[in-house]
């Protein structure tokens, strides 16, 4: 689901487009994706803008799985300084889970596991309020 | 019944949505199907209901069902208010 690599907290973005790069190269690093991919993560944000902020403070950003995904996986960027994404609702962002999406049924069960881990309440909690990266490991680890 | 939930590629925050959308009815004993869909392929497609958020919906406007927003895609409360505003479930159910 996640490798501890992937995990930075503290990290110092100015603005959306810098975090959901930094998600990006995350994934990338972790092998998890092709840096095309990265790029058009940044391009759909530009394109349809920050739907993919999907709570409060929490955003998910993506590309297509044909962009150069390599297997379903995420990432997490922790900001430094909460971010504007420019969400009507759910601005600022603190939390960036860069998400690599394939077309396999590994996507469904790694959506599936991420939708059970934010049902629980603690969980959500921790992965909003940690500055542990190593408590935020165990806790996306323990999901799989 | 078809509800489609509608976000910009269709395969991730449409699909959390979709998988909650599916524990509420399921909570209330309601059959229906609900399928995630990117918000070009959504403007052509037929349904009963349409949730998306209010980052998308101006781009769903022509369409000819019930167009409801969700804003925090996993707030279960919320998803259940957009079902009650859309008739799906009972007030205070």
């Amino acid at each position: 689901m996640i490798v501890r690599q992937a995990i930075s907290i503290d990290y110092p973005a100015s603005n959306a487009e810098q975090a959901i790069q930094a998600a990006g190269d995350a994934l990338c690093q972790a092998g998890a994706c092709q840096p095309e991919y990265v790029q058009a993560m940044v391009a759909s944000y530009r394109e349809f803008g920050p739907y993919f902020v999907i709570a409060p403070g929490l955003a998910m950003p993506h590309a297509r799985p044909e962009q150069g995904a390599i297997k379903p996986q995420f990432s997490l960027i922790r900001l430094r300084e909460p971010v504007v994404f420019g969400h009507a609702e759910n601005d600022p962002v603190q939390v960036v889970l860069g998400l690599s999406a394939t077309s396999s049924d590994r996507h469904i069960q790694l959506i599936q596991h991420i939708v059970t881990l934010l049902a629980d309440e603690n969980n959500l909690h921790t992965l909003m309020n940690s500055r542990d990266p190593e408590q935020l490991y165990r806790l996306m680890a323990c999901a799989v | 019944m078809k509800i489609l939930t509608v976000c910009g590629l269709g395969m991730g925050s449409s699909l959390i949505l979709k998988m909650n959308v599916e524990s509420v009815l399921k909570q209330h004993g309601i059959q229906a199907s609900v399928e995630h869909m990117d918000v070009s392929s959504a403007a052509s497609a037929s349904a009963d209901l349409v949730i998306t958020n209010a980052e998308l919906v101006d781009n769903l406007q022509h369409m000819s069902c019930p167009v409801v927003i969700v804003n925090n895609y996993i707030d279960n409360k919320e998803i259940a208010q957009a079902l009650e505003q859309a008739g799906i479930l009972q007030q205070g159910a």
